[in-house]
């Protein structure tokens, strides 16, 4: 069951089979394939994870003042708290989570070499440097290239915001595109029908076309991209009557539950991401911006920490309360940490060398906590892991070939997660 | 014999060149077109096929509005056609075709999907970007022949203002290897990739041959600064330091341990970043890079992991082609020159092949050789006397586009009916009886939507244009405002400036240690004031750093290019990013010295423009039937037009995802031909419910198909005639017996045959 190829036409699919063993030849070379590390791993102890939501903190979140705590001159006026985790202490600003925490497990050790939004955002999404030559895969794409939709009748990923240099499908074929979803209010792009049509009426223009189509069809009907044609209209017409469509429609849910879960962008895009899980959407993204905290970082990550909180801590109680926690894994991931080191304007700067991510159910161990920097937060002290080897770890508690080679349309070989190994500790 | 044919023809072309436009006279056109007609015909005869069917006017039209324009004919453009009587009208509108802005618009689309165009490169400004898209437009605009075209991509160097054409290298930042790999899979059909990493597995390239062809462009790098002066004085300090320190050393009894640390002190007292940052803060994010330079001493070597038996790693590799031979270089020679001389070379086997197989697939969907960029030795046409014909043609043209798309245009085989059954390419050969059958890309089909939307369909965005230009005259005046200014004396106001910052930092550091206090405190009413001071004080950040930095450098620059009164004119419409703390990047944008584009205009005179603009609207409604009580809603529907509904050419490149132009798959621009034809679930959706295709859009009464619909006696034939540049058949028409203007034209744009090109 192979998505790529089997969306892709024939001469395109007999070319890059062509290529793929071009390359793959020319990989096979090289010694570190197929090593035993790669069996190691497809052997290891994995999690139980179906579906993802990724909580993306775009701008770079700082550490020290949420998932990683410390004491003293570092932390600014910032206060740590106890959780529903023994031990395992947080940043005051995410009290709602803290009483979550028995769900999760915090990492302590990600280090990254990409000090910058777009590289660092990239890498984080992709595993590989940025190129402006090639267009890496997003997990979520990645995801659908290995599993296909969960539901034929909705996109296979959504992602929820604005960032505008998402990779997407990366160099898959652009059907594995997550549909981008601005404002979780606002529904699907051009699934409504236009204003002042019924659907008899619609329906009478779409059989008209048709008709008008006869003879047409009956001398091109065969061809290939003609016949995919009246395919794509019957899975538009599918998922304009699909009754999943109403995974959209945020109204359908209590006013309590969408108060609890925030009434920003985010939170009910939380909101949204579980709707869509529910229905068989397998990866949706959404995107909480502002984490750029150059100045003001105490009074701005309060603020942001607060939306995060109520979106995430309810989602992980509502996924826990309709027993899909095991089957979804929730991603909490951003580009890079903050410097412990306060700056003049009150902020903190970009630090990539050391930060911080949390994993909820999936699988994953609950109250837990994964590796350890040093006492002022600034260097890595314990069990260091790479953003590779991060996103290993979400491929791995998917069940995915994380090992497995998948060649790009430029006859270039590419992995999951690029060098990265899943770090099975982390599983219960 | 065949030398003095070409002779001849060369002769002609020299007569003909001066002749506007125009390569070849209409008969020599025609007698070209015969001669591949014949070849073709002669091959069908041994291969036992037949020519399809040739067309109507109908198809026709609409076929070559496709091919050369990129949009559909509207129905007053296919009605003038079919009402003409003129004997040699197909050749007459392929040539107005190619002689058409939308020509440019249409294969500018063409080649960005080629160069994997992009508006916006990554991590660096818009100057790049902005002047290579003008440069690829200009060329399309004038026609400049293709290997005088690939000549100066491939050897381009200097600023983007004065040399669009940077962008080529610029498209691949410190990518060198990759940026070759592309280069000759595009410019030469031939694919090296492979031997970037390993001796080609299936094709005779070895990797050392790989780095021999990239030493040639290797010295390519971006420029990123127009400040060397101030650097040097920079320099010039820390040497007068590091001079000082030599001397107390050798004085020293210490071992040199006091002079070290009195050197580091007054190193770190200089603050060399923060001074750079200082100068280079203010146009950093504006024209960085700017332009591209030659590095005479970069030598490309073997990698580290380098194991073939031809070399090792450490092993300087110098410019030597794969194919051919290229005169050696001497010292002083640019590199990338011989290089695109090389390349462009008529003698070069596969320059001109690729184009003309390029050119010819741009017509028929299928290439004479396929796939046209992975020859290998021993790779031969379908039609081996046809490509060999046209690739003498093209040297003989000496590399006109047009006139080679013209002759391929009037040949009887383009004008035949498109071949019903698929043809399996890289499976079985294609004898070219007629086109293939293809389905519009993502940009014809924008571009046709725009085209029943617009007014003015082919319009250029010359507010774009503007845009575009100014951003180049920005960063132009930038440069030569730290050019022309002294190092010394920038170094030492950028020095006073960096004190100036620290005084406003500690006020900025006082209130927002308030700020912390009172949003714990909750106290919402200080808060706010609180926040508005910080606002205040970034502002007054940015307005001494005008006064105080930015302006003597500028007017250093106004006196040096018009005299000792000049001024800097300061444009006070602009309208500046609302974050005061990019405002000193922003305010270059504001002010304009002499000589660097136009003056800026006043708000009064913005203010006309855009009152004659509502009344040209106005007067048009009223010119085409509208009542004075509609003109307003026209006037808007126009706006909103002439803002969101324009040629995919006059949008970014790619379009943004999300995009209309993006789901019916247009290319990212990330990969060397990229667009996707294939139908997808959403490209469904959007023709069915998008805003275009709505009362909002296409049907609403102010569009020009709806107008000309629903005013025509007989609304089905003006419905038919605008989107398919047909009549409907008795029997169509029997279908659409009392179907509104809306219902038609809705149904239409749902139909496959509206998609597909035949």
């Amino acid at each position: 069951m192979n998505s790529f190829l089997l969306r892709a036409d024939e001469p395109t699919r007999r070319r890059f089979i062509a290529r793929a063993a071009c390359s793959l030849l020319g990989v096979g070379l090289l010694p570190n394939f197929l090593s035993r590390d790669a069996l190691a791993a497809a052997t290891a102890k994995g999690g139980t994870a179906k579906n993802v939501i990724y909580l993306y903190m775009d701008g770079g979140m700082s550490h020290v003042d949420s998932w990683d705590p410390k004491s003293g001159a570092v932390m600014g006026p910032t206060k740590t708290i106890k959780t529903s985790a023994d031990g395992v202490l947080l940043g005051e600003y995410l009290p709602r989570t803290a009483k979550q925490m028995h769900h999760g497990t915090v990492i302590r050790s990600l280090t990254s070499t990409q000090g910058a939004h777009e590289q660092g955002n990239y890498m984080m999404h992709t595993s590989y440097q940025l190129r402006g030559t090639i267009n890496h895969p997003s997990l979520g794409a990645w995801l659908a290239h290995f599993r296909g939709a969960g539901n034929p009748t909705l996109p296979g990923s959504v992602y929820v915001g604005n960032a505008s240099r998402h990779p997407g499908a990366g160099f898959f074929p652009p059907g594995l595109s997550p549909l981008f979803v601005n404002n979780p209010e606002n529904g699907l792009k051009d699934i409504e029908l236009q204003k002042g049509l019924t659907k008899d009426s619609h329906a009478g223009r779409m059989k008209l076309a048709g008709e008008l189509d006869v003879e047409f069809l009956r001398t091109f009907g065969q061809q290939r991209n003609v016949a995919a044609h009246t395919g794509a209209y019957d899975g538009a017409y599918r998922m304009m009557s699909s009754a999943d469509i109403v995974a959209f429609d945020l109204t359908q849910e209590k006013a309590e539950l969408r108060d609890a879960y925030g009434r920003d962008a985010f939170g009910q895009g939380c909101l949204l991401a579980r709707r869509l899980v529910e229905r068989g959407v397998r990866f949706v993204e959404v995107s909480l911006h502002g984490w750029d905290t150059h100045s003001n970082n105490f009074t701005a990550t309060p603020d942001l920490c607060e939306k995060l909180d109520h979106g995430l801590a309810t989602l992980v109680s509502d996924l826990h309360g309709r027993g899909m926690l095991r089957d979804t894994l929730v991603v909490v991931a951003t580009e890079f940490g903050r410097s412990p080191k306060i700056n003049v304007s009150l902020g903190r700067d970009h630090y990539p060398q050391a930060f911080s991510a949390s994993l909820f159910g999936g699988g994953v161990k609950g109250g837990a906590m994964y590796g350890a920097t040093n006492p002022t937060g600034e260097i890595v002290a314990d069990q260091e892991i790479t953003i590779p080897d991060f996103n290993a770890t979400i491929g791995h508690a998917l069940g995915l070939p994380v090992e497995e080679v998948v060649v790009a349309p430029n006859g270039r070989p590419f992995k999951l997660a690029d060098k990265g190994k899943p770090v099975s500790a982390i599983f219960a | 014999m065949k030398t003095l044919r070409l002779l001849l023809a060369l002769l002609c072309l020299a007569a003909f060149h001066t002749r506007a436009g125009a390569a070849l006279t209409p008969g020599q056109t025609q007698q070209a077109a015969a001669e591949i007609d014949s070849l073709l015909a002669s091959h069908w005869k041994s291969a036992g096929v037949t020519s399809n069917a040739s067309i109507r006017d109908e198809t026709f039209v609409r076929r070559i509005y496709l091919d050369l324009a990129g949009r559909i004919p509207t129905a007053s453009e296919a009605r003038a056609f079919l009402d003409s009587k003129q004997p040699d009208k197909r050749a007459g509108l392929i040539d107005d075709l190619l002689a058409r802005e939308s020509y440019v618009s249409h294969f500018y689309n063409f080649w960005a999907d080629i160069l994997r165009l992009k508006s916006h490169f990554v991590n660096t400004a818009n100057v790049v970007p902005a002047a290579y898209a003008k440069f690829i437009k200009e060329s399309l605009r004038t026609n400049k022949p293709y290997d005088q075209f690939v000549r100066e991509l491939l050897s381009a160097r200097g600023y983007a203002w004065d040399n669009g054409a940077v962008g080529y290298y610029g498209r691949d930042p410190e990518m060198p290897l990759d940026n070759m790999a592309i280069t000759t899979r595009i410019f030469l059909g031939t694919r090296i990739e492979c031997a970037q990493c390993h001796d080609h597995p299936f094709d005779k390239w070895k990797q050392t041959e790989f780095y021999h062809l990239a030493a040639y462009t290797y010295g390519n790098k971006l420029v990123h600064e127009a400040f060397s002066g101030a650097r040097d004085a920079i320099r010039a300090r820390q040497d007068a330091i590091q001079d000082d320190f030599k001397k107390e050393k050798a004085a020293s009894t210490d071992g040199g341990k006091a002079a070290e640390q009195r050197k580091q002190e007054r190193l770190d007292a200089m603050e060399y970043r923060k001074v750079v940052g200082i100068i280079k803060g203010p146009v950093g994010q504006l024209f960085s890079p700017i332009g591209l330079e030659r590095k005479a001493d970069a030598v490309l070597k073997l990698p580290f992991d380098f194991h073939q038996a031809d070399g090792k790693p450490g092993d300087v590799m110098r410019p030597r082609p794969i194919f051919g031979t290229a005169p050696e270089l001497k010292s002083g020679d640019d590199a990338a020159e011989a290089f695109a001389r090389w390349m462009t070379s008529p003698e070069n086997p596969r320059f001109t092949r690729v184009i003309v197989n390029r050119l010819w697939r741009k017509l028929f969907g299928v290439a004479l050789t396929e796939p046209l960029d992975d020859l290998r030795d021993g790779v031969t046409a379908m039609v081996p006397t046809v490509e060999e014909r046209l690739t003498k043609l093209l040297v003989e043209l000496r590399y006109d586009q047009k006139a080679f798309l013209a002759v391929v245009a009037n040949t009887r085989a383009y004008q035949s009916a498109v071949t019903p059954g698929e043809f399996n390419r890289g499976e079985e050969t294609y004898h070219f009886t007629g086109p293939v059958l293809r389905r519009m890309t993502a940009e014809q089909v924008w571009d046709s939507l725009v085209a029943l939307a617009s007014h003015e369909p082919d319009a250029r965005d010359l507010t774009r244009e503007a845009r575009d230009d100014r951003r180049i005259q920005v960063s132009r005046m930038a440069c030569d405002a730290y050019l022309n200014f002294d190092g010394t004396k920038l170094v030492d106001m950028a020095y006073a400036r960096l004190q100036a910052e620290l005084e406003l930092q500690k006020r900025d550091t006082a209130l927002k240690e308030a700020l912390i206090v009172a949003k714990r405190a909750g106290d919402k009413r200080k808060e706010i004031e609180l926040r508005h001071q910080e606002g205040d004080l970034d502002r007054e950040r940015g307005n001494t750093f005008v006064k105080d930095f930015i302006m003597p450098i500028l007017t250093n620059l106004a006196q040096k290019k018009a005299g000792p009164d000049a001024k800097v004119a300061v444009d006070e419409t602009y309208k500046m990013n609302p974050n005061p703390r990019v405002l000193p990047t922003e305010t270059w944008k504001r002010l304009h010295v002499p000589g660097y584009g136009p003056a800026p205009k006043t708000a009064a005179q913005l203010a006309a423009e855009v009152q004659s603009e509502k009344q040209r609207l106005a007067a048009l409604a009223l010119k085409l039937g509208y009542t004075e009580k509609d003109s307003a809603g026209f006037v808007a529907y126009c706006e909103k037009a002439g803002t969101e509904w324009r040629r995919a050419s006059e949008l970014d490149s790619p379009a943004p995802r999300g995009h209309f132009l993006r789901t019916m798959g247009q290319s990212d621009r990330d990969f060397v031909e990229n667009a996707n034809p294939n139908p997808a679930i959403p490209q469904a959706l959007a023709l069915m419910n998008g805003e275009l295709i709505s009362p909002r859009g296409l049907l609403s009464p102010y569009s020009p198909v709806m107008h000309g619909v629903e005013r025509a006696a007989d609304k089905a034939d003006a419905a038919f005639l605008a989107l398919l540049s047909r009549a409907p058949t008795p029997a169509e028409r029997a279908r659409l017996a009392g179907a509104a203007p809306a219902d038609l034209l809705h149904a239409l744009l749902n139909t496959k045959q509206f998609l597909f090109i035949q």
